[in-house]
Parts: structure tokens; C-alpha cells; sequence
């Protein structure tokens, strides 16, 4: 797996059009809110950088700050595919 | 370091910075690139407003949503002709027109930073957030307040914000593809 990667989200309308607000399911099971660019999703996924892994998670980095004032965040293996 | 206006410009055409639409020459000073407010804005209502006073919002609490928190507490706006008149002590969210887009093996990052002509009327742009890291796509959010005493016209399209091009020291790990992916971290 490489730097770039695909993470299973739910995807909403953002507050302007070029935007959308994505919620993440985090390895501990938190939800994180994140409003990115509309170029950073596709599909029902964010397009993001993993930069560590742990067993069974991936350390994702998020385009922007989440909500709750995160970067990066431990996500499920499964939530992750390869970019 | 902080880019020139000659360097970002070389950077925008060698697509290292993208930046749409392209900003004109005259959005250019020495070491700093001008943008443009977007029409788009979102006004926080007073705290005086019904549902406004004496709610407390916690971005640490489990579950915290922001985007509930926007809709039950501002209103989405479009500038007109006439412009929007900033109050004293209003606070606003505004984008700029621009798209932006810093690739993370361009090595540069950028910070969003006040204009002197707004800011001597007491408009600033952004509260304690300015960094434009390295990898950043999209428009600028901008955090508007009227820290002054007299109320202040916005426009669509004026020059709003200014740009500051810095060049990292190295890649992110981000931008490595990989190469620390297998670094365990727990």
C-alpha cells in the first residue's frame, strides 16, 4: 500500500458548493467530521494519505482538520483502499 | 523561506502551485499574492439571537458536530451590488474566489494573512488559523470579524486576504508515498 489512499465516509453538501463535509468512523469507533474540497472525494470516499499502520488500523492523514481538531486519524484496515 | 512574486509566479507555471482562476499580475506584491472574496458568506448570528444566548458549544465533546452547530447558529448570505456591511463585532465565515491547490512534493506551504487596508478599518480574516499546509486544495475558508468601531462594506470580488508562499524543509510524511507507511505506530 502506498501514501495515497481511499477512505470510506459519508458524504454531505458543504456550507459553499466547491466544498463537502465527510464523516469518518474512526478505529475506536468516533465519528469524525472533516469539510474538504470537493476534488479531495470520489465517490463515497475521501481521498487521503496513510502514513503509519498499527495491527489492523492504518494512521490516515486527512486533507484538512477535522472538526474535532484532529489530523490524523487511526482508521479500520478495512475502511482503507489502496489510492 | 518566503517565495517572490517572480518565484510564485515560475511556481504557477511549472503547476508546483495551481491556482484557479489565475490570479492577475497586479494581485502580485513582493513576497505575497492577493485574493478575492467570493460572494458566498456565512453570518453568525449575534449573540443576542434567539437559540444564540447562553448556549455552549464544546468541540471536545463526543459527537461534537459542526455542521449542526453552523446551521442553528448563522445564516448563508450572497453579496449582492450593494455589497454586505460587516457591523462592529460581527463575525462572519467568507471563501475566497480562488482554488488553490499545493501539491506535497512541491514542498511549499502558504499562510493566509490580513490586508493593511482592512485591517486598519478593523477587519481581520482569519482568527488564529492562517496555515495553508503543504498539500492543501480548495478555497480559502475565512474566519471575518470587525474588530473596529465603524461598520465596513464588503464586495464581492475584492481583494480580501493575501497569500504568503513558504518552502518546506522536506517532504511530508504524507508525501513520501509509503516510504514511512511501514513504520509501525501505535
Amino acid at each position: 500500500m502506498v501514501g495515497l489512499v481511499k477512505v470510506a465516509c459519508k458524504v454531505e453538501d458543504g456550507l459553499i458548493p466547491s466544498e463537502r463535509v465527510v464523516r469518518l468512523e474512526s478505529a475506536d469507533g468516533n465519528i469524525e467530521e472533516v469539510s474538504v474540497s470537493r476534488r479531495n472525494i470520489e465517490g463515497d470516499r475521501l481521498l487521503a494519505s496513510a502514513v503509519a499502520e498499527g495491527e489492523g488500523k492504518i494512521l490516515v492523514e486527512l486533507p484538512r482538520e477535522s472538526a474535532s481538531g484532529r489530523w490524523r486519524i487511526w482508521m479500520k484496515s478495512a475502511a482503507v483502499a489502496v489510492g | 523561506m518566503v517565495l517572490t512574486d517572480r518565484e510564485i509566479q515560475t511556481a504557477i507555471q511549472t503547476k508546483q502551485i495551481s491556482i484557479e482562476p489565475r490570479p492577475d499580475q497586479a494581485a502580485f506584491s513582493s513576497t505575497s499574492l492577493d485574493l478575492t472574496l467570493s460572494p458566498r458568506l456565512q453570518v453568525w448570528r449575534t449573540k443576542h439571537a434567539a437559540g444564540v444566548e447562553g448556549n455552549v458549544i464544546c468541540p471536545a465533546a463526543q459527537g461534537y458536530n459542526f455542521q449542526d452547530v453552523v446551521k442553528a447558529h448563522s445564516d448563508k448570505l450572497d453579496i449582492g451590488n450593494d455589497g454586505y456591511i460587516v457591523e462592529p463585532g460581527a463575525f462572519i465565515l467568507g471563501w475566497t474566489n480562488e482554488d488553490i491547490d499545493l501539491p506535497t512534493s512541491s514542498r511549499i506551504a502558504a499562510r493566509v494573512e490580513g490586508k493593511s487596508s482592512l485591517a486598519r478599518l478593523g477587519i481581520g480574516i482569519h482568527i488564529t488559523a492562517p496555515t495553508i499546509h503543504a498539500g492543501f486544495q480548495g478555497t480559502i475558508q475565512l474566519e471575518i470579524c470587525n474588530h473596529g468601531s465603524v461598520r465596513v462594506r464588503l464586495m464581492a470580488g475584492m481583494p480580501v486576504c493575501q497569500l504568503i508562499f513558504e518552502q518546506t524543509f522536506g517532504t511530508p510524511a504524507k508525501g513520501y508515498d509509503g516510504q514511512f507507511f511501514k513504520q509501525k505506530q501505535n
